[in-house]
């Protein structure tokens, strides 16, 4: 029997049934708190910086929204890797631009942009420096704004690259649409179809086109409301 | 004063609208066991008698469990205090479970 305060983080041969053997909420806890607490300074550290102007406004994509989606995905990523054993997590895909060739990227979730680029993509023109934030060596441009790689997760490249969500998406999110979320994906292709076919469809037109979809969440108001939003939106849109 | 009665986005919108979010459903594990439950098709019943003996055997199979299995009430929310997980001796509506089997894939369970 390994005693139970040895499953940690990264102890990878102990494999799936000793984690889960040892699955209580403190074991869950102190195999992932480490990730935790690099990612809330992660998400945390970079607009404390810019609000005390250390780094001016470089450091824009760190918002509150985004140190929440890195803690989450570090949540995600650590608990299905290490405490339940999955291995399909272990890798994050994503795809982006670097220097304007596309790259598809395999790579461990916890890299900052800054190692992906110097380690993954072998584009070790991105300096390596004192990795705080302090010295900038390691300045890139993501989406035309300077960015210190050495405090951005790749992870929050795939947000960056991207990030704009559909006009049915947007309005799905804004309105309350999307309740338990369940089922979102396939209202939302409905819905676009009805869109492509008709630019300003009447509440009846809606209620017909979805009716093969069911929602137990939001009595319908709300989807109906976001789908006539989202035609005004996408009416509106300079072409 | 700017955000009363106004609509905000909520903090999980965009991982709704794009697919993040993780149901329990999409969740797939190495050496997964599978569950499926055996329903009443009777709306108010007695269960006189359950052989399970059968379904042990079939190979592939981990465990059947039935309402014996389960004496104690559970309860979380109060109006869910007198419920029980499956049913020991009576159904009370139709799709009422009664017997779960647990199974390397879902198809055998």
């Amino acid at each position: 029997m390994v005693p139970s305060s040895v499953v940690q983080t990264g102890v990878k041969s102990l494999g799936w049934e000793k984690s889960t053997a040892h699955l209580s909420p403190i074991h869950w806890w102190k195999s992932i708190w480490p990730s935790v607490v690099w990612a809330w300074k992660l998400g945390a550290v970079s607009p404390m910086r810019s609000a005390m102007g250390v780094s001016g406004g470089e450091v824009e994509n760190a918002t509150p929204e985004k140190a929440l989606f890195a803690t989450l995905s570090f949540l995600a990523y650590s608990s299905g890797g290490d405490c339940l054993g999955s291995k399909l997590m272990r890798q994050a895909q994503l795809q982006m631009t670097v220097n304007g060739e596309p790259a598809e990227i395999s790579f461990s979730p916890y890299k900052t942009l800054l190692e992906v680029l110097r380690e993954d993509l072998a584009l070790t023109g991105t300096k390596h420096g004192c990795e705080l934030g302090e010295c900038g060596a390691c300045g890139v441009l993501v989406d035309g704004v300077p960015q210190l790689s050495c405090l951005v997760l790749a992870l929050e490249c795939q947000m960056a690259a991207g990030a704009e969500l559909h006009p049915l998406q947007a309005a799905f999110a804004d309105l309350g649409a999307a309740q338990c979320g369940y089922c979102t994906p396939g209202i939302l292709l409905t819905a676009k179809a009805l869109l492509e076919k008709e630019k300003s469809p009447s509440r009846e037109r809606i209620r017909e086109a979805i009716s093969g979809n069911l929602c137990r969440c939001t009595g319908y108001q709300q989807i109906y409301e976001a789908i006539e939003e989202a035609a005004r939106r996408i009416n509106e849109r300079p072409r | 004063m700017n955000v009363l009665g106004k609509p905000r986005r909520r903090v999980d919108g965009r991982s709704k609208v794009t697919g993040q979010t993780r149901f329990a459903d999409d969740i797939v594990l190495p050496r997964m066991v599978h569950a499926r439950l055996l329903r009443s098709p009777h709306a108010h019943a007695k269960i006189l008698s359950m052989d399970a003996e059968r379904a042990k055997k079939h190979p592939g199979v981990h465990l059947v469990l039935t309402g014996k299995d389960f004496p104690v009430t559970f309860g979380i929310l109060p109006v869910t205090q007198d419920e029980y997980a499956l049913a020991p001796e009576h159904v009370r509506y139709v799709g009422d479970p009664i017997a779960a089997v647990i199974a390397k894939d879902e198809q055998t369970a």
